[in-house]
């Protein structure tokens, strides 16, 4: 019997955040990869993977840039997920089980995924059941060593994805440490029973995603009062009617599509032709939050959807996915190319496919684009000559935007230093949301072109005379 | 004018750095052959509570690292009239050098300029919320492994000194403000201002080729303020004949460190730091002087330095 493999994460290849700019090493993503240097001790140490948000205050606060993207499900389901980081192995495994070190604040990954590059795919090992946090842990203040049941997968993989939701963390989330554990001696039945999915977790997840504020015993209350009082004539009422939706008028069911993520609009335009064809109006489809559908998205695919519905394309958010391949630049143009002129606004967060050229190729394909944010992390293999970049173009008149597009490595220069400030002012957490507020502000005004930053002065100094 | 000049300056260094950056991943793999330190450590805290261990003695601190191209050694001297102010001195001096020594065995900093390293480290450091607040000297050195080059910097009154077959070929300078009064980094606790704080880029760096049996001693000021460079030497070559002998090495440091905490307590000896004194006009000065010592003594050998282990 073949001893089972433990090996820790050999390198980051993608991440999202980590509160540390790419000079430096306290915090940063580099404390990941290799053996635990802060376990079994339980606290915030310059040597673990730090990420850079926490909690809520960044949303509350009042510069905060709200999304455009109006599609309540999709978005807050999506937002949810607030980091990841993507690891790699040495060897290629069938994980069959999974520990993270989490030596602070303990209780924020939401979900695994393990990358198959033989389809450019995503699988997911793992998925939280959507209970914000682990609050027992989160009060007993001590490290812990996570490890989820992992699915079985018919596939070895190499490349993980870690998600967090550090959005109900009290303070910064900490992972010291990743092991893989995998048991050669085991094959894995290439035919994986696919639909093991637990029903009742998954009512308890969908109920999770809602984000209802309210105790699951009320809501119990409520939900059989219903059952029992209102539930047969509500039946009744519809059953008085062969298509149920029909009987309203188009202009109402059309109201109420908009409020549906595109997986329900899609399997809503299967029910029947009346509803096919109010489901693919092109007005549905003036904001497209594409985030929530990363791991499934492919370039040739979305290219097709697009196509089929996306007339008059307002916003596009294309955060999160292509990695890996997913999306080639090239698709990406061809995208650009044919929907671009009618885009108003642009995410790209960790887009693998964009480069230098691409960006500066974007104001031609989309001359009426206001609001363009992207967030580029230094593990990512792009050939931009910047890293590390956080980029919000906002509410700027267009003739700026072009400007700006074009001069990208010089904008590039004036966010570094726009982070680096953000870095150096957090060091006081107890006033960390309103310093890291005025910090933002330069970074903002840099974006907007403006000469005069009133920053304060950078370490090495050498910012003073922009 | 000057935006373009800074703009300019920001591309070059980032080219360079990125391509030094490409070239370490590439060959981050394999360990280059070359050349290793042989290396030990010894020293005694000036209160004597606490022995030296995990990368500290006293309010002095020291790393060893390697990496694939390169290896590094440092020691800081925390300041030690921080503690007036109710700042622990040893927390910035270690503090530095701990995440000096991530940097190094991450690979971060060319192996040809530990000052970039000190930079990087000072620069970690005083963005990393926490109570690491203080003055610090420092003296980090890094052989790089390939082209056999011993690469220093050195700012403040710690120091660094390489023998080679009896003949001392390299003493790093003393900078000092004024007497007694070392170039230092400095983080100060949110509140004070005006401390003397001088910059990483002040670190007086030196490269020379070094060969298998040459001696590399670097310490605090408490080792050479008292022990003159005609005693120092003298042991240093003693060690050539046995010079990738690590126990041989220890037994050295140890000497030394012994050697000089024993003149440090003696009140009749003209120590280096007597005669300097006097020489700056403190007249009265007299005796060894009470200080934290550490001493990291290290010999060039052929390898690999996993023969080190």
């Amino acid at each position: 019997m073949p001893e089972e493999l433990k090996q820790w994460v050999h390198e980051v290849t993608n991440f999202s955040s980590q509160y540390a700019n790419e000079e430096r090493i306290s915090f940063s993503v580099n404390n990941l990869p290799g053996v635990p240097n802060v376990y079994p001790h339980h606290g915030e140490s310059v040597e673990a993977f730090e990420l850079r948000s926490y909690g809520a205050w960044d949303r509350q606060s009042p510069s905060f840039l709200s999304s455009y993207l109006n599609e309540p499900w999709a978005s807050k389901v999506s937002r949810t997920v607030t980091d990841f980081v993507d690891v790699k192995l040495r060897v290629p495994v069938i994980p069959s089980s999974i520990e993270i070190f989490e030596t602070y604040n303990p209780g924020a990954v939401s979900a695994i995924w393990a990358f198959r590059w033989a389809n450019n795919s995503w699988t997911s090992l793992w998925a939280s059941n959507g209970v914000p946090g682990d609050t027992e842990s989160h009060k007993s203040g001590t490290s812990r060593i996570f490890s989820p049941q992992l699915r079985k997968i018919p596939f070895k993989t190499d490349l993980l994805r870690f998600e967090f939701n550090t959005s109900y963390s009290p303070h910064h989330v900490q992972i010291d440490a990743i092991r893989v554990i995998s048991n050669p001696g085991v094959m894995v039945d290439p035919v994986v029973e696919e639909r093991n999915v637990d029903h009742t977790s998954e009512l308890r997840r969908k109920v999770a995603e809602l984000n209802l504020r309210c105790d699951p015993a009320d809501l119990l209350a409520v939900f059989s009062k219903f059952m029992e009082q209102e539930y047969a004539d509500f039946v009744k009422h519809f059953q008085s009617r062969l298509n149920g939706l029909e009987w309203l008028p188009d202009y109402v069911i059309m109201k109420i599509l908009g409020y549906l993520d595109l997986k329900s609009l899609c399997a809503l335009s299967r029910v029947n032709r009346h509803l096919y064809r109010l489901s693919s109006d092109p007005l549905l489809y003036r904001k497209l939050d594409m985030r929530p559908y990363w791991p499934q998205l492919r370039g040739k695919c979305l290219f097709k959807y697009l196509s089929s519905k996306c007339s008059v394309l307002r916003m596009l958010d294309l955060s999160w996915c292509g990695c890996y391949g997913a999306i080639t630049a090239n698709e990406f143009c061809k995208i650009m190319d044919r929907f671009g002129h009618t885009l108003l606004g642009l995410w790209l967060d960790y887009c693998d496919f964009l480069t230098s050229d691409v960006i500066k190729m974007l104001h031609i394909w989309c001359p009426q684009l206001k609001d363009f944010f992207v967030l580029f992390s230094s593990k990512m293999e792009v050939d931009l000559d910047f890293v590390r970049t956080e980029l919000f173009v906002t509410k700027t008149d267009r003739e700026k935007t072009l400007e700006l597009l074009g001069k990208a490595d010089e904008l590039a220069l004036r966010i570094r230093k726009g982070t680096f400030v953000t870095q150096h002012a957090a060091k006081n957490l107890g006033e960390s949301t309103l310093k890291m507020m005025q910090c933002v502000q330069p970074v903002v005004q840099a974006c907007l072109g403006s000469t005069k930053s009133d920053a304060p002065s950078e370490i090495s100094g050498d910012s003073r005379n922009v | 004018m000057m935006r373009g000049v800074w703009s300019l300056g920001g591309l070059v260094t980032r080219a360079v750095r990125f391509a030094w950056r490409e070239s370490a991943t590439e060959a981050s793999d394999d360990t280059v052959e070359g050349l290793r330190l042989v290396h030990a450590v010894a020293g005694f805290p000036k209160d004597q509570v606490d022995a030296c261990r995990d990368g500290r003695c006293g309010d002095d601190a020291y790393f060893f690292a390697s990496n694939a191209h390169a290896d590094i050694m440092g020691v800081a001297d925390g300041v030690g009239g921080w503690r007036q102010q109710g700042v622990n001195p040893a927390a910035f001096s270690t503090a530095l050098l701990r995440i000096a020594k991530r940097l190094a065995e991450a690979g971060r900093a060319p192996p040809t300029s530990p000052k970039t390293l000190l930079q990087l480290a000072f620069m970690d450091v005083r963005e990393t919320k926490g109570d690491a607040f203080g003055s610090s000297t420092a003296c980090l050195v890094s052989l790089d492994r390939q082209s056999a080059i011993l690469h220093t910097a050195n700012l403040g009154d710690s120091g660094v000194m390489v023998v080679r077959n009896g003949r001392l070929v390299l003493r790093s300078q003393e900078q000092q403000h004024q007497f007694n009064t070392p170039f230092q980094l400095c983080h100060p606790p949110p509140g004070f201002y005006l401390m003397i704080s001088d910059s990483p880029e002040n670190a007086e760096g030196v490269s020379m080729a070094v060969i298998p049996g040459d001696v590399i001693l670097v310490g605090t000021d408490g080792v050479f303020d008292n022990l003159p460079d005609s005693w120092l030497v003298p042991r240093l070559s003693a060690l050539h004949a046995s010079y990738a002998d690590a126990t041989a090495v220890q037994e050295t440091a140890d000497l030394i460190a012994r050697r000089a905490h024993e003149l440090s307590r003696d009140a009749n000896y003209a120590s280096p730091f007597a005669v300097n004194a006097r020489a700056a006009g403190f007249i009265n000065e007299v005796g060894g002087k009470i200080d934290d010592i550490t001493v990291l003594l290290a010999t060039v050998a052929a390898g690999s330095p996993k023969e080190n282990l």
